[in-house]
Parts: structure tokens; sequence; C-alpha cells
């Protein structure tokens, strides 16, 4: 885990001698960048709705090559016992580069998908980090269904502790009160829910079988 | 597996930074973003092969009695 954060430091070097330091912009296609008409009234940007599209794929393609396909099977077989695997005539080593290279490709897509919204620049993976290891945490590790339903919960409390919490506190306090307590409420969120994950349940609300 | 890859977020900038580059090469968006996609996944895969499958084989030792997952 060390040797990782390791690695963080060392691509953010190699990107400021590749790229510079200056951020870069991703700027979007046309039928990309405008709005559409969800309910009356009511505009939300076609991008977003692409957002939304590409990562309810990747959760379906996620799910179908993990669990429906072969190379799927002995993925799992070799999270649970990785030296009889390869005692079957597995090339497990080629399979986890394998494994790791498309992890490192799905963080790559978040990055891109991302970048039209905010820009590419050096250090902006690290504010994921964060929150990823509270989705992981709270899903149960190892449990990519687990993993699906945190995000959409942490996602979810997330901005609507943003939106609704400072209204709400507004109600009983006085306003000065309230928009003091309340921004620091809804940044603390997703950690505070993922304490009290920890404490009910340490192994996470989706946990692996592991017999 | 068993392993917390912070170097997740190292991907995420370099696959931003990947289409940023192959989206002005190109032109289009769409395949900026599979070039940059395939460049990633080449990228994580080279840092497997140096990096990780060395440090895991040096750790192994010290970490396999924590629990696993």
């Amino acid at each position: 885990m060390l040797g990782t954060f390791g690695l963080i430091l060392f691509f953010n070097e190699l990107v400021r001698l590749i790229w510079g330091p200056a951020g870069m912009n991703l700027p979007l296609p046309p039928y990309l960048s405008g709005s559409i008409e969800i309910l009356p009234d009511v505009y939300y940007p076609v991008y977003r709705i692409a957002i939304i599209a590409a990562a309810l794929a990747v959760a379906l393609l996620l799910y179908l090559v993990v669990m429906r396909t072969r190379v799927g099977m002995l993925i799992r077989a070799g999270a649970s016992n990785r030296e009889m695997v390869g005692a079957l005539g597995i090339n497990i080593q080629l399979l986890y580069t394998f494994v790791f290279g498309v992890g490192a490709a799905l963080a790559g897509l978040a990055g891109l998908i991302e970048a039209p919204i905010l820009t590419a620049q050096i250090g902006m993976g690290e504010n994921i980090l964060i929150v990823a290891l509270v989705v992981i945490i709270i899903g149960g590790i190892g449990s990519i269904r687990g993993a699906f339903m945190a995000a959409i919960f942490v996602g979810l409390a997330d901005t609507v502790g943003r939106a609704f919490l400072p209204e709400l506190f507004r109600l009983v306090m006085t306003p000065a009160a309230a928009s003091a307590l309340a921004p620091a409420l809804s940044s603390m969120l997703i950690y505070l829910l993922m304490a009290i994950v920890l404490v009910l349940r340490p192994q996470g609300l989706f946990p692996v079988d592991r017999k | 597996m068993d392993l917390v890859n912070l170097a997740h977020g190292s991907f995420y900038m370099v696959g931003a930074y990947f289409a940023a580059t192959f989206v002005a090469l190109t032109g289009s968006f769409v395949l900026g973003a599979m070039l940059a996609l395939a460049a990633t996944l080449l990228v994580g895969m080279a840092v497997e092969l140096i990096a990780i499958r060395k440090l895991m084989a040096a750790t192994t030792s010290i970490t396999c009695s924590a629990p696993s997952g």
C-alpha cells in the first residue's frame, strides 16, 4: 500500500515532465454539451446523463465479465486461491497483470469522464481516493456488488446532504448557527456513515463469503 | 489480490491527460476516449509488471499474516 503511494508521487512528476505543470482542458463535442428538458422546466446537461449511462454500462459489463465468462471465473478463482489456480495450469501472473491493467483502465475511464467537467491536472486523483476508500469500506472489501451499492448510497448521501441539510437546520436553529454547522456536517456526512457502518457491520454492508 | 492500490488515483489522472491529448489529436471525442482507455490499460499492465509484482513478492512474507480482505 505504501509502495502504491510512491507510485502516486512518481506519476505526478512523470505527468509534470510530459505534459507540463499546467492543467489540460478537454472540450466536449457539441452533441454532448447541451441540456435537455427531463421534466417540464427542469433542464439537465446531456453530458451528465451520458455519465450515468456510461457508469451503468460499466457496472453491467463488469458484472457479466466477472460472473458469466471463463476469464471472470478464473479471476474469482485466483482471488480465493491463487496457488491452486496456478497449479491447474493457468498463467495466473499474466491474468493478474491483465486484471491490474483493466483496473487501471477503469480508473482512467473515470478520469476521462471527469476531465471535461473539472480539468485534467496534477493531483486530481488524490481527491477521489478517500471517497473511494469510504465506498469500499461501506460496501465490504472485495465485494463488487457492495462497491456498486455503496457508491450509489454514498453519492446520494453526499449530494442530498449538501443540498438539504442547510435547509433542515434552518428549521430548528438560528440561521447563523445553521449556516455554520450545515456545511461542516454535510462534508463530514459520508465519513459519519462509514463510522456507523464500521460500528454496526465491520465487514461492510455486502461482505464477500470467504469459506 | 489483497492490495489496496492507491495508484488508481494516478491512473485516473493519467486517463484524463491521455483523453485530453488524444481527443485533441484525433478531433473525435469517442475515438480519443477509446485510445485513452487502451493507453491507460497498457500503462496499468506495465506498472504491474515493473513495480507491483516485485512489491507483492517483497511484502507478502510480512503482510500475509494480516487478515485477508
